[in-house]
């Protein structure tokens, strides 16, 4: 069956688009692995106004847009523990990094709230 | 196919085909999301795309996923998930219906660029609709879950047209 498979020399092309695309997602992934920066401070956008600006080294937790998303920070790092929209992709965060944030440029979206939580601080982050 | 030449056959096997997406775009609905990364889904409806460009034609493709991004943005979905289904759905099919005529690609290949242009053509939607760049890291696994479910899509369609491209 493999054998008929890779005999159509279009199903070799598809493997090839595959083997590709998974390889590009492998090294843009490595690349921002390595070129991160810890931050300092977690800004708050809300509709691209900078409302607040916390630092990283204090823990503590911070009421955001009216009480619709709760800010924490703990242990250097920052996450929403809290928001009102039916969906919480916020506070879930990804599989890949996590709901905390804590290198330069990484964010936290609350698109339903047009929430930004970012990472400042020293030096460029790729992220 | 002139412009002229639009039979009832092809109107009938249009709409059981944006039918059909639609009720796949319900079912996709209904499966809770497995990974919690925002976009990655199995794009069932993409079957029915598939299976009208390579058995209608490309313009018959454009009308699926159109009618398909918009009744369904309509009925499930707000006005960003609209704007970012459109916007991929418009890159995911350009490069599909190019890669069909190139013909270098199978039904696998095909469906694969499309799911991951899909994603890609969301993320650039929300770069622009956030104005903030750092959402295209995304893509990482975006373009990964992109080409398993391009995968699975693709061998699923291209069994589909084989059996029943010789009954239409």
């Amino acid at each position: 069956m493999i054998k008929e498979f890779f005999g159509d020399k279009k199903h070799i092309a598809d493997v090839i688009l595959i083997v590709s695309l998974l390889v590009i997602a492998l090294s843009v992934f490595l690349l921002v692995f390595l070129n991160r920066v810890e931050g300092s401070t977690a800004a708050v956008y809300i509709k691209d106004k900078k409302v607040a600006e916390y630092s990283l080294a204090v823990d503590g937790v911070y009421y955001l847009n009216d009480g619709k998303n709760i800010l924490e920070i703990e242990d250097g790092s920052a996450y929403l523990s809290f928001s009102e929209c039916p969906d919480k992709t916020c506070v879930y965060g990804n599989t890949v990094f996590g709901n905390k944030i804590s290198y330069v440029g990484e964010d936290i979206i609350c698109l339903p709230n047009m929430l930004r939580v970012v990472i400042e601080g020293e030096g460029e982050g790729i992220l | 196919m002139t412009k002229h030449s639009l039979d009832t056959k092809k109107m009938v096997i249009l709409s059981s085909l944006i039918a059909i997406a639609m009720i796949l775009s319900y079912v996709e609905h209904l499966v809770p999301a497995f990974v919690a990364v925002p976009g990655v889904k199995m794009g069932l409806s993409n079957i029915a795309t598939v299976f009208a460009l390579y058995t209608l034609g490309w313009p018959f493709a454009i009308c699926v996923s159109v009618v398909r991004v918009f009744l369904s943005g309509l009925l499930f979905g707000n006005l960003f998930s609209l704007i970012y289904s459109f916007s991929g759905a418009a890159l995911a099919l350009s490069v599909m219906i190019l890669l069909k005529r190139i013909d270098k690609f199978s039904t696998v290949g095909v469906s694969v660029a499309g799911g991951v242009m899909h994603n890609v053509g969301q993320i650039i939607a929300a770069c622009i609709v956030m104005n903030s760049a750092a959402i295209s890291l995304y893509v990482i696994p975006l373009i990964i879950s992109g080409t398993l479910a391009g995968i699975v899509i693709g061998l699923l369609s291209g069994i589909l047209i084989e059996r029943i491209k010789k009954y239409l």
